[in-house]
């Protein structure tokens, strides 16, 4: 299947909002010393980042957690004689709202098993103080007295590794300078490796966007597999852009030709292939090209020529896109060129590495810096 | 139902519709609702089958306890009597041409809940008489008032509970009026202030 570009985007949540719902019903009256003391502690261990919230069951409304510590038993006394019911609380709980659910208690709950097949259902776990909240039929993961430690652990649990990959993919450009190019056994991944941030910009080549997974795993080895979401073409993709300097374009042609050149820095003459003049006393050499040294330009580079001027645009990006089925993947000082194996739906390293002033399209040229 | 001046409801009561109620503080708490589906087993409203759709309706309730609820509902909800209840009941069955309300859900308001219900059962109904998918025919007995006393009217299927009932000929005597039936329950009226 042929290859389609594709400009993406991709928001990460590095913590879960946790809520914490409590049985105060009768069948957990006896449990409610062992109750209290379990979500004093958890609220003092969570993370400030999981914006945890506090219901009764039954109760739509929530309780502000600072509230709990020192007004546990008539909260608890409060919403005694509600029955133990769940949908109160979820219906107020979008079902996008990324809640990892905790329900403490015993016995009962009536109605959970209305939400059968739900995302919040999914993300719940229940945990049973004393008396089994599911008699006859397991809907949802339910735990036995835990340790406030191992509560958290369970809560807490952030992304440390997030992976994109996809058939066909191969991404040319990305906003979060955190993720790196993986490829193994021709399978093209982009990786972010315990990212404060996850979220990114990505434009890809791919064969169906659909088909593009993010794996994020967390700390417990839990994952979840999300989507990326299409957003307009985004030309901030692209780096710092600019015009070469006369002295520069006259290199620039020079060099396009094979020919040797005078170096703007040094005056001496360089190979046509010579990006970097060695001749100062920068230890790894300046850019021939002033204007990308001012950027201090790092990545691909392309060049669009015209009759009277020669523009260029900064790739930061591992990948450039040379033409259908074609990039260049940066590998240490040099990018080897991959090419589309349609059949196999993967990427296939050519054996060619790109030249200096390699041809993308028409009046376009590309080198690695 | 304008010409008999008071409003009724499309359905028996639900235990999703009296969950409601049971998650504001009362005296109706767990250990009474447990009491309450021991004798008429909770159905989930987004599953029931055929064979067992009657526990979606609140079964095993006493009649004290439902106008505890028809209070809880406002001003002018109230079990029906017994004339009422008939008279809904030839109401039902004399209109000829029924309109579900789901042709026009966007007007009618209907709960995300109600609406899962009546489209289920509209499934699962032959016939779809208004008095069958009302469940006034193959549904509940239904508490209704005779004067000081509480007495039930009815048809429900034979699976639920055999019987050969004429609503509007008989009426269902508890023997003992404070024992949990299992296929006891009850729908609302609200009479204008």
């Amino acid at each position: 299947m042929p290859l389609n570009e594709y400009h993406t985007t991709f928001t990460a949540t590095r913590f879960r909002k946790v809520v914490l719902i409590l049985d105060a019903s009768e069948s957990a009256r006896a449990s409610q010393p062992r109750i209290a003391s379990l979500v004093d502690q958890v609220l003092t261990l969570l993370p400030a980042g999981t914006r945890p919230a506090l219901y009764f069951l039954g109760n739509p409304s929530p309780y502000s957690v600072h509230l709990f510590s020192a007004h546990a038993a008539s909260l608890f006394e409060k919403n005694r004689s509600r029955a133990s019911l769940i949908t109160p609380i979820w219906e107020t709980l979008a079902e996008d709202d990324n809640a990892e659910v905790v329900v403490i208690g015993s016995g009962r709950i009536f109605d959970l098993e209305d939400w059968q097949g739900s995302r919040l259902l999914e993300h719940t776990l229940l945990v049973n103080m004393g008396e089994m909240f599911q008699a006859d039929c397991r809907l949802a993961e339910e735990i036995e007295s835990p340790s406030a430690e191992q509560l958290v652990n369970r809560l807490h649990d952030p992304v440390v590794q997030v992976r994109i990959s996809g058939p066909g993919f191969m991404p040319t450009s990305c906003t979060n300078a955190g993720y790196r190019l993986h490829i193994v056994e021709n399978r093209v991944s982009l990786l972010g490796d315990r990212l404060a941030d996850s979220s990114v910009r990505l434009r890809f080549l791919g064969i169906d966007l659909a088909t593009i997974e993010v794996v994020a795993t967390r700390a417990s080895e839990r994952q979840t597999v999300e989507r990326l979401s299409a957003i307009p073409p985004d030309s901030s993709f692209i780096g710092s852009t600019g015009e070469l300097a006369e002295t520069e374009r006259t290199v620039f042609r020079h060099a396009l030709r094979g020919e040797d050149f005078d170096c703007p820095l040094c005056d001496k003459q360089h190979s046509w292939a010579t990006l970097r003049c060695r001749e100062g006393a920068v230890i790894l050499g300046e850019l021939i090209y002033p204007s990308l040294q001012a950027h201090n330009a790092s990545g691909f580079v392309v060049f669009i020529a015209t009759e009277d001027s020669v523009c260029y645009e900064v790739h930061p990006f591992d990948v450039l896109h040379l033409g259908p089925d074609r990039v260049a993947v940066r590998e240490g000082a040099g990018a080897a060129i991959y090419w589309f194996d349609e059949r196999g739906e993967r990427w296939a390293p050519s054996g060619e590495m790109l030249q200096p002033y390699g041809a993308l399209e028409r009046n376009k040229y590309a080198i690695l810096v | 139902m304008s010409r008999l001046d008071l409003e009724v409801q499309l359905l028996p009561v639900t235990k999703v519709q009296f969950e409601r109620f049971l998650a504001e503080p009362n005296r109706f708490d767990d250990p009474w609702y447990e009491d309450v589906l021991a004798v008429g087993p909770r159905t989930s409203y987004r599953r029931f089958g055929d064979s067992d759709r009657e526990g979606v309706f609140l079964t095993g309730i006493l009649p004290q306890e439902a106008l505890a609820f028809a209070e809880w509902m406002g001003s002018g909800f109230d079990l029906p009597t017994v004339r009422e209840w008939r008279d809904i009941y030839v109401a039902l069955g004399r209109l000829s041409s029924f309109t579900s309300p789901l042709t026009e859900s966007h007007q009618t308001g209907m709960g995300c809940q109600a609406e899962a219900i009546w489209r289920r059962l509209m499934a699962q109904t032959d016939g779809r008489s208004l008095l069958e998918l009302s469940r006034m025919v193959g549904g509940l007995i239904e508490w209704a008032r005779n004067g000081n006393r509480w007495v039930g009217l009815g048809a429900p299927r034979q699976e639920f509970y055999p019987n050969l009932y004429n609503p509007l000929a008989d009426e269902v005597r508890a023997i003992r009026p404070d024992r949990r039936l299992p296929y006891f329950g009850f729908r609302l009226v609200r009479r204008p202030p």
